[in-house]
């Protein structure tokens, strides 16, 4: 082996992804190479300087989905320069591996084509997973997974996922409507949704259960905008007494200017009592927006100026 | 008549305390630089040659610096009391240099240039005819004639039409703009952005929300993590990128020759595209995992055909991958999703 080679299998050797066989080998000619010795070295020191200070990483948020872009690529390079006699059906070498792949997905597909047959006019199962005939036309499966297989019978028994696409048309007082859009506001994935969602949700804002939703959005969904669209669906409703407390809340605890300066301005009309325009003073007191903090004071003052 | 005199005079008497008056004369070029500890700055522009300041708390101690060429107005006061109004009357032509601590902004059409800053609180603008630097939580402008910088701080941006470039920059909520002469950087935390047209080149960030526009004349460079991409023309090159969400682009090419471009991704959505027929074009249009049994989620005017190289479209669920060359092929139009449909129009 090259040199080269050897530097590439420091990498694996520093996370411990060599064969026994292959790190005997490298420790052998690092004894014998100051060249690889100094790239040994060199890789442990950064390794640990990883290690040591990992927290101060901030890594991009989209760091996965460009790894993957750029994985699938490079897969996609490698693709284009194979050649094609090199295509299992025109390989003129059948390697015992290739040998093996292809008599595992012709077993896999006749295990597949019998277990369809079996099933079909079998009842369906009373249990949480549906067992299916066929993939529904345009669906998609994921996270398939061989639960068993029986040789005597030559079946296969899988589970998985089926995804299929949906366009759903309905008036937003239907229930499965709303259904639909309240599992949009709960799409931990999809921030964008749950913007979209909580706008339409607030045209109906006064309705209890829109408004419940509404305010569990304002009070834990991460993202700022979506707080910042429930907030504009409560703010007509701000005279309510839970709308007034998650208001409270919010003014207590977002992280952000623009929420908490939206929310002080939005309490102040129904700031009729001094007992109410004490509490806001006291939550905004140490609130490091001025705006904030000095609304919150002013507020004592314009109620005892009413009175 | 000597009971009315005595009344008026008790009215001024009991006024006075609440208010504070400055005045200083201005030129019609000149600025009025403005630190408000803490004031609703409500700015009203005037024919007069000079300019005006009333604070409706009289704990406010405001010093004033009366050039002809710049008024600089400071004041001092103690936390508690609250935000008080500023009432400004200045001249309609000069420049605008204002800045809160907290409170609102809210001015008349100027003609000058405005520097408008509140941490806390919102900037509500009529017409500005020069140049713009709005700071605020939730920013509201009418038409701005030069270039127009807006920081928002978490709220919704709105402005009219803009004779210059426009650049936004926030951590969350909306973006909604009129006609820009010039071009357009938006880059939000999260929120939808809406540039009625642009006649220059648009780059927009956002990691949550929609973009739209019905006219970009130049170049297009947009990406957002969960959100539709709607661009209903563009006459340059484009990039697209959703992670999660539905692509539209019609290609209007204002020069056939230049940069023509696209590259248009999503994660999960469906991508359609108009391509002009007269368009020197290589097209190549993938979907990375399309459904088991459901063949045709690639639908073209054009004809596509499959890429000789490409292997994996014989697996089942492998990607499906398709392409086409028109007028002798040229800008690469790069076409991808992983799940969805592409349906790639013929454009006059």
């Amino acid at each position: 082996m090259s040199c080269q080679e050897y530097q590439r299998q420091i990498v694996l050797s520093l996370y411990e992804e060599l064969q026994e066989g292959e790190r005997s080998g490298l420790d052998t000619h690092l004894r014998e190479c100051t060249g690889c010795r100094q790239a040994y070295k060199e890789h442990q020191e950064f390794s640990s300087a990883l290690a040591e200070d990992e927290t101060a990483w901030e890594l991009p948020a989209d760091l996965l989905v460009e790894s993957r872009r750029a994985l699938a690529n490079e897969l996609d390079n490698i693709e284009r320069k194979r050649s094609w006699w090199r295509m299992p059906a025109f390989s003129v070498v059948f390697t015992p591996m290739r040998l093996l792949e292809s008599a595992t997905l012709i077993a896999l597909g006749l295990a597949f084509g019998v277990f369809i047959s079996n099933q079909q006019g079998a009842p369906t199962p009373t249990g949480i997973d549906a067992t299916i005939a066929s993939v529904p036309q345009n669906g998609r499966v994921s996270n398939v997974r061989i639960v068993s297989t029986d040789a005597s019978t030559a079946t296969v028994e899988f589970t998985g996922d089926v995804v299929q696409p949906l366009r759903f048309t309905g008036r937003l007082e239907d229930d499965t409507t709303r259904q639909l859009l309240f599992s949009a506001v709960q799409d931990s994935m999809n921030p964008g949704s749950r913007m979209q969602a909580v706008e339409v949700l607030a045209r109906k804002s006064s309705e209890p259960s829109v408004k419940e939703v509404l305010i569990h959005a304002l009070l834990n969904d991460e993202n700022l905008s979506v707080r910042l669209k429930a907030f504009e669906g409560l703010k007509p409703f701000a005279g309510d007494e839970d709308v007034r407390t998650a208001f409270m809340e919010a003014l207590m605890k977002d992280p952000n200017d623009g929420v908490r300066v939206a929310v002080v301005d939005a309490l102040a009309p129904f700031t009729k009592s001094e007992a109410m325009a004490n509490s806001i003073e006291a939550v905004t007191r140490y609130d490091e927006n001025n705006y904030v903090r000095l609304k919150g004071q002013g507020l004592i003052h314009m109620v005892g100026a009413q009175r | 008549m000597k009971l009315r005199i005595c009344a008026l005079a008790v009215l001024a008497a009991l006024l006075l305390p609440l208010s504070l008056f400055a005045k200083c004369p201005i030129s019609p070029t000149g600025t009025l630089v403005l630190r408000a500890p803490a004031g609703n700055l409500i700015l009203e522009t005037t024919a007069s040659d000079s300019v005006e300041v009333e604070v409706s708390n009289r704990q406010v101690s405001v010093q004033e610096t009366c050039k002809r060429d710049v008024v600089e107005i400071t004041a001092s006061a103690p936390a508690s009391i609250g935000i008080p109004d500023w009432k400004i009357r200045v001249p309609k032509t000069v420049t605008l240099d204002l800045t809160t601590q907290a409170g609102n902004i809210h001015i008349m059409d100027t003609d000058g240039e405005a520097l408008l800053r509140t941490p806390g609180g919102k900037v509500i603008a009529g017409n500005i005819k020069g140049n713009a630097l709005i700071i605020g939580t939730e920013v509201r402008t009418a038409n701005i004639g030069g270039n127009v910088e807006i920081r928002g701080k978490g709220g919704r941006l709105t402005v009219g039409d803009v004779g210059g470039n426009a650049e936004f920059e926030s951590p969350g909520g909306d973006i909604i703009a009129g006609i820009v002469r010039g071009h357009v950087k938006a880059t939000l935390g999260s929120g939808s952005v809406s540039i009625r047209e642009s006649n220059g080149d648009v780059v927009i960030t956002t990691m949550a929300g929609d973009i739209k526009s019905e006219y970009v004349r130049g170049s297009f460079d947009g990406r957002t993590d969960s959100g539709n991409i709607h661009i209903e023309r563009v006459g340059s090159w484009v990039r697209a990128i959703t992670g999660v969400g539905d692509i539209f682009l019609r290609l209007m090419p204002t020069n056939y020759a230049g940069d023509l471009h696209v590259t248009a991704e999503a994660a999960f959505g469906d991508i359609t595209l108009f391509v002009p027929k007269a368009m020197k074009a290589t097209i190549d249009a993938v979907i990375e995992r399309p459904p088991l049994n459901g063949k045709g989620r690639i639908f073209s005017d054009f004809v596509l055909k499959v890429p000789a190289n490409a292997f994996k479209s014989l697996i089942p669920g492998g990607p499906d991958r398709q392409g086409a060359t028109l007028n002798g092929g040229g800008n690469n139009i790069k076409v991808r999703t992983s799940v969805g449909t592409i349906t790639i129009r013929e454009a006059n």
